[in-house]
């Protein structure tokens, strides 16, 4: 499945969370995700970012590593240590390009790094990439 | 071109032709001798009007608080003419009074012709319920100038279809808004909030009406019979109206384009318009309507698609659609080469490097960003120094300040903590103990 299958796809029921701490950059991805048709809610720090994630259990979290009151690894370490969220997929937006953050972030459970600036190519790639292993996950849970 | 533009040349251009042929042409009666020197003017008016329909305005909202001041400006010069030619009685106030509103009513179709095509950039939304949008008041406005040709024709006056062109400029705006002063107030002192174009026109209108009730019923038909005040006026208000071009030219529109006003017409699309404004994002707890934004956006390119036309001065006006190629080289442009870092870095040189025009790129990141550029280039800066600032412990501000595309110290403090919050330097107390666990681990 392609980025126009995705583009295409209903993602209606699906909720994805980005989490930075500048406003700019919410308003940014957003403004880019505003062409899938899925929700989107934002947080601009890691505690916020915890609340979010049990009110609207996203599918996906777009997620900075350097914000105030909980830095993203504590996030990315809380949420993989909730059996609950263990399908969601984790994406970390970071200018962070340290090749140790970057292990250090894979290695606690986040599927993929992306490096900042964020372009849309970066951004649509990857968010089509993980709706079709989420979409695909979706279909083998409804199978089995 | 932008219809906005089209719409205020076009008019404009015939007005002048069709005045100027009918003040060389009219039959030469008295009346048609006095009327003659007026349409005349009034035709210069119109070229006037042409000549500064410049479609790169942002300040609108300039303008229109100018556009009150000069008003202002006017009825002591207004009271004193009266009083000198013809003693202060309230007939004769009303009757002279007659004389110069079709002017203002002139005034008020070109400020609409703005308001309409500049909304955004005002940031003054359309109501959800308002199918027509600012559309209705403009073409409303754009009617009366025929009106107002037709009938001088016939009659050689103005008075009556002034009553009536009120009532259909009240009528516009009580369907676009309410009238609370707070609005008002909003308007013309918070320049980034978000107010409706309603009670603006509205309030205008009434007290305009206020004035023009009593004048129906306490004077009679009424023509420009005097030649001094008519010349002084004509030419204030050409001047006027060609300030008004030069203010509005001064900047040019990051945000309005037709396909805004086409997008918000068809669906009302505040969600977006919300986003716009960083001041306040639309960064709410609650989800977004996914669907409709889906069916907006889908449209949205519709109309770009649509509405595209080239141009001989630009190549691609405003409202054309910005492809994706040209999307990725501005993208390449700016990060691959690290051009963001360059501190003489510009919106016209990035424009001219792609060979678009400042609007077509204003509308470009705002589409597709959600922000100005100079907001996009500081936030590139901003995580550029994140990184920069772990990176290099024993910077001083300065160095990571032109490292980062800032001319000073300050100036890079500013946006850094405006973006994040914090100071670079409590910024880097708290994530450089992270960074470096990271590096050590």
């Amino acid at each position: 499945m392609g980025i126009y299958n995705i583009l295409d796809a209903d993602l209606s029921e699906y909720t994805v969370l980005v989490a930075d701490d500048i406003e700019l950059n919410l308003v940014m991805v957003r403004k880019m995700l505003s062409r899938y048709n899925f929700n989107v809610v934002t947080a601009q720090d890691g505690r916020e970012a915890l609340d979010k994630i049990a009110k609207y259990k996203p599918a996906l979290l777009l997620l900075d590593l350097m914000m105030p009151v909980m830095n993203g690894f504590e996030v990315i370490g809380k949420v993989r240590s909730d059996d609950e969220y263990s399908q969601m997929r984790i994406v970390v937006l970071s200018a962070l390009n340290a090749s140790e953050s970057v292990v250090e972030a894979l290695t606690m459970g986040a599927d993929e790094f992306i490096t900042k600036p964020i372009t849309m190519q970066k951004l649509y790639d990857s968010v089509s990439k993980q709706f079709e292993l989420i979409l695909a996950m979706g279909a083998d849970a409804k199978e089995g | 071109m932008r219809v906005q533009s089209i719409f205020i040349l076009i008019p404009s251009l015939i007005g002048f032709f069709w005045f100027f042929a009918y003040s060389v042409f009219a039959p030469k009666d008295k009346l048609f001798s006095k009327l003659k020197r007026y349409i005349l003017i009034v035709s210069f008016f119109f070229l006037f009007g042409f000549l500064s329909a410049d479609p790169h305005a942002k300040m609108m909202l300039h303008f229109t608080l100018f556009e009150q001041v000069c008003a202002l400006a006017l009825v002591p010069c207004l009271l004193s003419y009266i009083y000198e030619y013809n003693g202060l009685t309230t007939r004769n106030l009303f009757h002279r009074l007659c004389n110069v509103l079709p002017f203002m009513h002139l005034i008020m179709g070109v400020e609409s012709v703005y308001t309409a095509g500049y909304a955004d950039s005002v940031q003054i939304y359309i109501d959800a319920n308002t199918a027509h949008g600012p559309m209705f008041p403009y073409l409303a406005n754009q009617g009366q100038m025929v009106f107002y040709a037709c009938y001088t024709y016939m009659f050689g006056t103005f008075l009556l279809l002034n009553f009536l062109l009120f009532a259909i400029n009240l009528m516009s705006c009580a369907i676009n808004g309410n009238c609370r002063p707070a609005d008002l107030v909003r308007f013309y002192f918070k320049r980034n909030s978000r107010v409706n174009l309603g009670p603006v026109m509205y309030f205008e209108n009434l007290v305009m009406l206020l004035v023009i009730v009593p004048a129906l019923l306490l004077g009679r038909k009424c023509y420009v019979d005097n030649t001094v005040i008519t010349i002084a006026a004509c030419l204030f208000l050409a001047t006027f109206v060609f300030l008004i071009g030069l203010v509005g030219s001064a900047g040019y529109s990051q945000k309005i384009s037709l396909n805004g006003l086409l997008r918000r017409i068809r669906f009302g699309d505040e969600q977006e318009s919300d986003a716009q404004t960083v001041s306040e994002p639309d960064l709410t707890d609650t989800p977004s309507a996914p669907v409709h934004k889906y069916a907006s956006y889908a449209a949205l390119d519709d109309a770009q698609g649509m509405i595209a036309e080239p141009s001989a001065l630009d190549d691609r006006a405003p409202g054309e659609l910005f492809d994706e190629s040209l999307g990725l080289e501005f993208e390449h442009f700016m990060l691959e080469k690290k051009v963001f870092l360059r501190n003489e870095l510009t919106l016209g040189i990035v424009s001219e490097h792609l060979g678009v025009s400042k609007d077509t790129l204003c509308v470009y990141m705002d589409t597709t960003y959600g922000m100005s550029f100079s907001n996009y280039l500081n936030m590139l800066r901003v995580e550029y120094a994140e990184q920069y600032i772990l990176d290099h412990d024993d910077a001083t501000q300065k160095e990571i300040a032109v490292a980062c595309g800032y001319s000073s110290a300050s100036a890079f403090n500013s946006a850094f903590s405006k973006l994040t919050g914090v100071t670079p330097k409590i910024w880097k107390d708290r994530y450089s103990e992270m960074s470096r666990r990271n590096k050590t681990s």
